[in-house]
């Protein structure tokens, strides 16, 4: 394990196998009104112990990303294509809901916006803990409660052996989402899957979460999956980011290509609409329009009707997630394709 | 809607509001008690300008604002509008001061009647006041949804019908049909994704500049608040803990609840490395407030006089910038002197 501490920022140097490799994943609803493709051909890499970001307004396919890859789909949704390569595991979309309950838990957890909804309010903090850890690590009853409330210590819970005790609504908002993250590590996982962690928690209490899950993952050598709509907590946290838009991956590149430099006139646009000390006195440069509705995707480039610098091209075909040469960014932008359609 | 450019008088003056809830203390003692949601709290606001509020989930913003637009009563204290006491005053007086204040709030969903029109959602405060007649409130209704940014064509559409950030447009037009001087935006932003976000901040700017408003501006997120407001007060515990320009505030916070809020936002640059002020301690139970300071528990500079009492005073520490702390000197010291000292 010890081999695997890496400061924050130089772990997307060590480009050697991926931990995790998803291609074409395909997600559909189907709806009343038809059926829609909620994640659309998305396809991302993390290497292990890389915080990997993905950002991306309401509706935009993060969170069912994460569910399709973790093989929590459930009706009316259909993951309808893609392969999601795990360490040695060529694809998590072929095994059964038996064995991916073994995975998840295990080598790969997660932990959600609403700690509330995944706690279960009924049992005491502590055997919530110590159940993951009898179920993956075969651990006693007094093993596991043991443990629990090593954890619980390590995540900075106070007076951890009484706190172990209570029920998710003795505690507040920031201390259960400490609890779910003592449950999401309790296994040592190499992959932690983080929905929104810190978007119902104070901004305080969010430091002292975003500052325990680096700690964690430092120490123990996870990479994480963060997904979020706050381009601040991207910056802080993550080496690589995915920005999603619709269903599909627009733009992918280090965070600092991507702040520095943002390629895809949807990631200048979500940048330049956050509100800054620099933008005082002067009108934000809001993105014109809204998302639109996936059954009705605008043809060619789903981004078009929202675009300042769409073209021709654009009206014509949907372009591709394209490698820019002599680097390993992408982005998905007639603008930057070498052969667009005329 | 012409008002008196030249000398500044407060629109709205608040002086040592109070807002208690009584609360059954049942778990302790049995005993009820009062949880001071705003507890003492003094500050103005200058017709045309935007006063920010922020502060961490619960510490008294929304009550604050629902007692000074008179939608909760107060306590204790005074509020003036123009001038005028506004809590001792008749039905008549209520209902005439509805039109000077309105509000806006977080959840355009939750505060617009889903059975109800866009038309008649904007239309509604004027039936309420029985202004115009019925031609001359529909010609009103469709300027506003053009002043909001909305097509005439929605006037008929459902709150379903719209997305969020269309709702939240509804939500202003209705609170503009009224020419009001005075809008408390209650979180006007906080349920929207950012490119909406910034066209709704575009709009109420813009609706500010056009029609001379002036914005109590609800939010806990300070960026956006460094954004939009002149000034800006931070809330702790029912209490403004710090108020400044806005320029001060955020060049030289001096209440350490506030360097901690600064020092927690994180800022859309990983280029910045920046030093987090981590906050330990837990929130005080606001029904069994600590004697003292209230921020005691959280600070990293707290001193016996803290938790002995009596609580800090408001100091000044320039013209216009105020905070509730017994150890600012040392706090902001040159490091020189603490080592000396
Ligand atoms: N159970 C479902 N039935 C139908 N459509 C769904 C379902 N779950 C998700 N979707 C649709 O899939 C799309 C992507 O949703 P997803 O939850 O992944 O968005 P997100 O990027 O996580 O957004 P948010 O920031 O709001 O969490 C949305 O358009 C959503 O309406
Ligand atoms: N009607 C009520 N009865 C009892 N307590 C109340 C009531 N309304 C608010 N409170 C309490 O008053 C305090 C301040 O609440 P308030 O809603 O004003 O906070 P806030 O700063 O607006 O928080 P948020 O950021 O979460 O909106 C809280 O402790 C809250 O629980
Ligand atoms: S008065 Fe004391 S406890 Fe309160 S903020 Fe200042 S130093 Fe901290
Ligand atoms: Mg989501
Ligand atoms: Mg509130």
């Amino acid at each position: 394990m010890d081999t695997l501490m890496h400061a924050p920022k130089t772990a997307a140097k060590n480009a050697n196998a991926p931990l995790l490799e998803v291609s074409n994943l395909s997600t559909e609803f189907a709806t009343y009104a038809g059926t829609l493709s909620a994640v659309d051909g998305v396809s991302l890499s993390l290497q292990p112990g890389e915080v990997f970001g993905i950002v991306g307004e309401s509706g935009s396919g993060k969170s069912v990303t994460a569910l399709s890859i973790m093989g929590l789909i459930k009706k009316p949704g259909r993951v309808t294509g893609g392969t999601v390569r795990f360490k040695d595991e060529a694809n998590l979309l072929d095994k059964t809901p038996a064995e991916m309950r073994k995975i998840r838990g295990g080598q790969i957890s997660m932990i959600f916006q609403e700690p509330m909804t995944s706690l279960n309010p009924v049992f005491r903090i502590g055997w919530q803990i110590a159940e993951v850890l009898q179920i993956h690590r075969e651990m006693t009853r007094t093993e596991a409660w043991e443990r629990a409330i090593h954890l619980l210590d390590r995540v900075g819970i106070a007076s951890p052996a009484k706190r172990a005790r209570e029920f998710p609504h003795q505690l507040s908002g920031g201390m259960r989402q400490r609890v779910m993250i003592a449950m999401a590590m309790a296994c040592a996982p190499s992959l932690l899957f983080a929905d929104e962690p810190t978007t119902a928690l104070d901004v305080t209490v969010q430091a002292q979460i975003l500052d325990l899950m680096v700690q964690l993952k430092e120490e123990d050598g996870a990479a994480v999956m963060l997904i979020t709509h706050d381009m601040g907590v991207i910056a802080e946290m993550a080496q690589k980011v995915a920005v999603m838009y619709a269903g599909v991956v627009m733009e992918e590149a280090t965070v600092e290509e991507l702040f520095d430099s943002p390629l895809h006139p949807y990631t200048q646009g979500l940048l330049d609409s956050i509100p800054r000390k620099k933008s005082r006195g002067q009108s934000l440069k809001a993105i014109p329009g809204i998302v639109p509705n996936l059954l009705h995707l605008p043809t060619g480039c789903r981004f078009r009707d929202r675009c300042a610098a769409a073209h021709s091209a654009c009206a014509l075909a949907d372009p591709p997630l394209q490698t820019m040469p002599n680097s390993t960014r992408k982005v998905r932008c007639w603008l930057h394709h070498p052969e667009p359609p005329k | 809607m012409s008002q008196p450019s030249q000398a500044p008088a407060p629109l709205l003056q608040v002086s040592d509001l109070k807002r208690y809830f009584d609360v059954k203390n049942s778990l302790l003692s049995g005993k009820s008690g009062h949880l001071r949601a705003v507890d003492g709290v003094t500050f103005n606001v200058t017709a045309g300008e935007t006063l920010g509020l922020v502060g961490e989930s619960g510490c008294g913003k929304s009550t604050l604002g629902r007692v000074v637009s008179r939608l909760l009563p107060a306590t204790d204290g005074e509020i003036l509008f123009e001038g005028r006491d506004i809590i001792d005053i008749d039905r008549k007086a209520l209902l005439a001061l509805r039109a000077d204040i309105q509000s806006v709030f977080q959840d355009p969903s939750a505060s617009l009647n889903p059975r109800m029109t866009a038309f008649n959602l904007i239309a509604e405060p004027l039936v309420i006041q029985k202004i115009g007649t019925r031609a001359s409130r529909r010609d009103k209704v469709l300027d506003l949804l053009e002043t909001v940014g909305l097509r005439r064509e929605f006037a008929d559409r459902y709150p379903h019908e719209f997305s969020g950030g269309q709702r939240q447009r509804i939500g202003i037009a209705r609170a503009l049909a009224l020419d009001p001087k005075l809008l408390i935006l209650d979180e006007p932003v906080s349920a929207l994704d950012v490119s909406i976000q910034a066209q709704i901040i575009n709009l109420l700017e813009d609706l500010q500049k056009r029609l001379d408003l002036t914005y109590l501006f609800i939010s806990h997120d300070l960026s956006v608040v460094q954004h939009v407001a002149d000034r800006v007060a931070v809330m702790y515990m029912g209490q403004i803990v710090e108020l400044a320009d806005n320029e001060a505030f955020y060049a030289n916070p001096q209440h350490p609840y506030s360097i901690a809020l600064l020092s927690a936002l994180p800022l859309p640059d990983p280029t910045i490395a920046r030093k987090r002020i981590l906050l330990e301690g837990d929130l005080p139970d606001p029904a069994n407030l600590p004697q003292g300071c209230r921020f005691q528990s959280r600070c990293a500079h707290v001193t016996d006089r803290c938790r002995v009492g009596p609580e800090p005073e408001m100091q000044e520490i320039s013209p216009g910038h105020i905070a509730r702390c017994h150890n600012l000197a040392d706090i902001h010291a040159p490091i020189e002197q603490k080592q000396t000292a």
